[in-house]
């Protein structure tokens, strides 16, 4: 898409954002402000997930691995959040790449089924952990966003825009250059893209990671503008929740991750009226989608091909595509 | 045979699956700048032998060397970027991506996050986009660039395989059955373009089952029967060696 188009994106969202400002509803604030939150968490996954095909069923787990050290840190140490931001992104970049080194060598449908289990574990730490979690009970009283005396939802609703257009800009940047081509040549068949030089293992480490730690900074955001996480926001329908959003969105595609975020977001409290039936409307968006847009709305790979050549891949014929990816 | 200026050398390599042999004690040279066949009837090791130089399955016993190094073991990216190119027998394009980034593939070599992310990344960007359109351009697909490579015909998909691995800048580029599934007229486009290469000063490696490509435009043909090395010579003295012909067209005293 055009340097223009990107200008009109951008000026549109901060009209949006202005506008929001100006208004002062706080509901809407908070829904503004969720959904950014998913947005960075889609753009990250669509990362790992759109672009290099390592299909991650816990993200919601590197995403909680971010609130909870943002919310440890501000809590029992009082980190102002500048520092938790960078510091939850860290942790959960760690926590990725400790994970990723033993699965990385695992692929296609087999990482996928790693990363959901991994991400149950992640979940089972946080609510059995009691001493260092609190459990089910949850962390309360994380601070807010605050800085040089500007505190309230407006100014978190302002810096967690600041923070998802650095994220967008980021995973843009990586996906279209030459590292969104190494990446793509992953996902398109990895033991091609390791024949033609590319460190496949390397680059799933670094992507993995990148993209864990993105979802941590969105976990940090989430627990102070929140104030208050428990386990249950990091479980894994929510995984399934993003994963839906850049299917919807279309995998591969910044675009897309920012729709679809948007749509799964926004749609659920727009159908608040229907109660408990509006996560059926919820499915229903990603089914219809599936069924009549497999590329999403601007995804640059069909979620249906993508999930068949995970289970294809073991069984084709030439030397080395049957084994390990190193 | 001098051992000298040997780009690569395969010494008495064996590769073992469970009580099949299908490699067997091959030891062979390719020198700078020469065009070699390869061939040998279906089942004769040809794809292993190809799979142990280019890191995909390592030997059972034996060593590579290449440029005097010794790669026995190395992985395929690591061959890769010392300059062994290489194509697939049954097409291995990226079919969602452009062919332009198919062929960039190809140039990328390291990946370093830091680069793609600093200043440093745009001058690797402009000469992976440099050697991306010169390979384009001498495959002769420079007018598909934005195509999707999926909607490339089949002859030009081969042709796709073979920019993607000269844009590695290779020193030697092996060619696993280039001439499959092409009709006369591609496959003698293609015997021209190899001829090109190698006028280049690429030294070529040419693994095929058909002999007229191998025949045509090889210096010299080695051939592989049930794993081992059963002729090394010019393309006339193999046509007529009797071993050959036995393990072509069987013989009649089985």
């Amino acid at each position: 898409m055009s340097a223009r188009l990107n200008l009109v994106l951008v000026l549109a969202l901060g009209a949006l954002l202005a506008g929001l400002v100006a208004l002062g509803s706080s509901y809407f604030h908070q829904i503004a402000i969720t959904t950014m939150i998913f947005v960075i968490l889609s753009a990250s996954l669509n990362l790992i997930t759109g672009s290099a095909g390592l299909l991650s069923l816990g993200h919601a787990a590197f995403f909680g691995v971010g609130a909870y050290a943002a919310a440890l840190l501000s809590t029992r140490l009082g980190w102002p959040f500048w520092l938790t931001l960078p510091a939850a992104g860290a942790a959960a970049a760690a926590v990725g790449a400790l994970v990723a080194v033993p699965t990385m060598r695992l692929t296609s449908i087999y990482f996928a089924v790693a990363t959901l289990g991994i991400g149950e574990m992640i979940y089972v730490t946080m609510l059995n952990w009691v001493g260092f979690t609190r459990g089910p009970m949850g962390i309360r009283s994380i601070p807010g966003l605050e800085l040089w005396g500007f505190k309230g939802i407006a100014f978190a609703l302002v810096v967690t825009a600041g923070v998802m257009l650095a994220v967008l800009w980021l995973v843009h940047r990586l996906v279209h250059s030459y590292y969104g081509n190494a990446m793509r040549a992953l996902r398109e068949d990895d033991a091609c893209a390791d024949a033609m030089g590319i460190d496949v293992g390397r680059l799933k480490l670094q992507a993995f990671s990148v993209a864990c730690a993105l979802a941590g900074v969105a976990g940090a955001l989430f627990a102070h503008t929140t104030g208050y996480i428990s386990p249950e926001s990091f479980k894994f329908g929510e995984s399934i929740l993003v994963l839906s959003m850049i299917v919807v969105g279309g995998l591969g595609s910044v675009y897309g991750s920012v729709i679809g975020a948007v749509i799964l977001s926004v749609l659920p409290e727009l159908l608040r009226e229907l109660g408990s039936w509006r996560m059926i409307a919820v499915g229903a968006v990603l089914f219809l989608s599936i069924l009549f847009l497999p590329r999403g709305l601007v995804g640059e790979v069909s979620a249906i091909e993508l999930i068949r050549r995970q289970l294809r891949r073991r069984d084709r014929g030439d030397g080395g595509a049957r084994r390990v990816a190193w | 045979m001098s051992t000298d200026a040997a780009l690569l050398e395969l010494r008495q390599l064996t590769r073992r699956f469970g009580g099949l042999t299908a490699v067997d004690n091959v030891s062979a040279q390719v020198m700078s700048g020469e065009l070699v066949g390869l061939i040998g009837p279906n089942g004769a090791g040809k794809t292993t032998l190809f799979n142990l130089i280019s890191g995909v399955t390592p030997p059972t016993t034996g060593e590579i060397a290449f440029e005097g190094r010794r790669i026995t073991g190395a992985r395929p990216f690591e061959v890769a970027r010392m300059g062994v190119g290489r194509t697939f027998q049954n097409l291995r394009i990226f079919p969602n991506m452009t062919v332009f980034d198919n062929v960039s593939v190809g140039a990328i070599g390291d990946i370093a996050l830091g680069d793609a992310l600093t200043w440093r990344g745009r001058a690797r960007a402009r000469s992976i986009s440099e050697v991306s359109t010169e390979m384009l351009d001498k495959v002769g697909l420079a007018a598909f660039a934005g195509e999707l490579a999926a909607n490339l015909s089949y002859g030009k998909r081969k042709m796709l395989e073979i920019a993607r691995a000269l844009a590695g800048r290779p020193k030697l580029l092996i060619l696993d059955e280039p001439a499959a599934g092409l009709n006369d007229t591609e496959t003698a486009d293609l015997a021209r373009f190899i001829q090109r290469l190698r006028g280049e000063g690429l030294t070529i490696l040419l693994v095929e089952h058909d002999m007229s490509l191998v025949m045509r435009v090889c210096s010299r043909v080695m051939v592989l029967a049930f794993g081992r090395k059963i002729a090394d010579a010019s393309p006339a003295a193999v046509q007529s060696d009797p071993a050959v012909l036995d393990a072509y067209l069987g013989t009649g005293d089985e």
